[in-house]
């Protein structure tokens, strides 16, 4: 019970630390209700920085990737944390095209 | 073994049932939204696990309805605080960024431009916006978008109040 109740407090933090884009449009549209929101105008809330920079960043913080000249390369363990979830999702019998 | 004891087996046991629940889910309903997939999975799951555990509870002697909803309650708290672990960990392969950005680059490696070309903002946003009309949390009309139900709304006054609660800043 204490684990099953620590694995879901642990996954409250990605939750608090990342915004959802996906929240972050919901509350948008909220906002603006009774009028409706346009897709420019959802856009407008975010930027490339925000949405891919933030999280490459994320991924160079904690190892998984690292810069090589000027390009992104994944390390061993980024390397091994994606084969990992392509290998979970083909035994749901999904494809990856997420994002 | 006693009921209860059956209970926190079940409870260690359950991200492997929703796991396979999921999975025979996932192949029957493919085209459906793999978010709402993957709840329906887990809600059956702890029906029929919550039968099981009726019917043992049936076959003891000395059975009495309180040990029974004791049992229940302790069963339920482990498991959804099991399934939502499980659901985070297929919404991370579903939905999450990194995730996408450590494809890319398992594929090749890339310039932050390049990346950016490939899975940019303009394509970000557009995914979610489908994904939230396809879960019925948007809807898309003439003029732009409206709320259609209210779940993921509260949601994200939820994550919001969290966020506070921990100090993080609204542009991470």
């Amino acid at each position: 019970m204490v684990v099953a109740l620590g694995c879901a407090y642990i996954q409250f933090y990605p939750a608090a630390q990342a915004v959802s884009p996906s929240l972050e449009m919901i509350l948008l549209v909220a906002q603006n209700r009774p009028n409706a929101t346009s897709h420019s105008k959802i856009q407008e809330l975010f930027t490339q920085q925000k949405l891919v920079m933030n999280r490459v960043q994320d991924l160079l913080n904690s190892g998984l990737a690292i810069r090589k000249e000027d390009k992104l390369v994944l390390t061993p363990s980024g390397r091994n944390l994606t084969r990992f979830f392509l290998f979970y999702r083909r035994l749901l019998g999904l494809d990856y095209n997420g994002g | 073994m006693t009921l209860l004891e059956w209970s926190t087996w079940l409870v260690f046991l359950s991200p492997l049932f929703q796991f396979l629940f999921h999975a025979i889910a996932a192949r029957l309903y493919k085209g459906k939204s793999p978010q709402i997939v993957v709840l329906c999975a887990i809600f059956i799951c702890a029906f029929v696990l919550l039968l099981w555990l009726g019917f043992l509870w049936s076959l003891d002697p000395n059975r009495t309805l309180k040990i029974y909803l004791i049992c229940m309650l302790y069963f339920l708290v482990g498991y959804f605080a099991m399934a939502y672990s499980y659901f985070n960990l297929f919404n991370i392969s579903e939905t999450g960024r990194r995730l996408k950005i450590l494809y890319e680059l398992l594929q090749e490696d890339l310039t932050e431009s390049k990346l950016t070309q490939i899975y940019g903002r303009d394509e970000i946003v557009q995914i979610r916006l489908d994904r939230l009309c396809a879960m019925g949390q948007l809807e898309k009309g003439t003029d732009g978008y409206r709320i259609k139900s209210k779940f993921l709304l509260f949601a994200g006054h939820c994550a919001n109040f969290w966020r506070a609660l921990l100090g993080f800043s609204a542009n991470n």
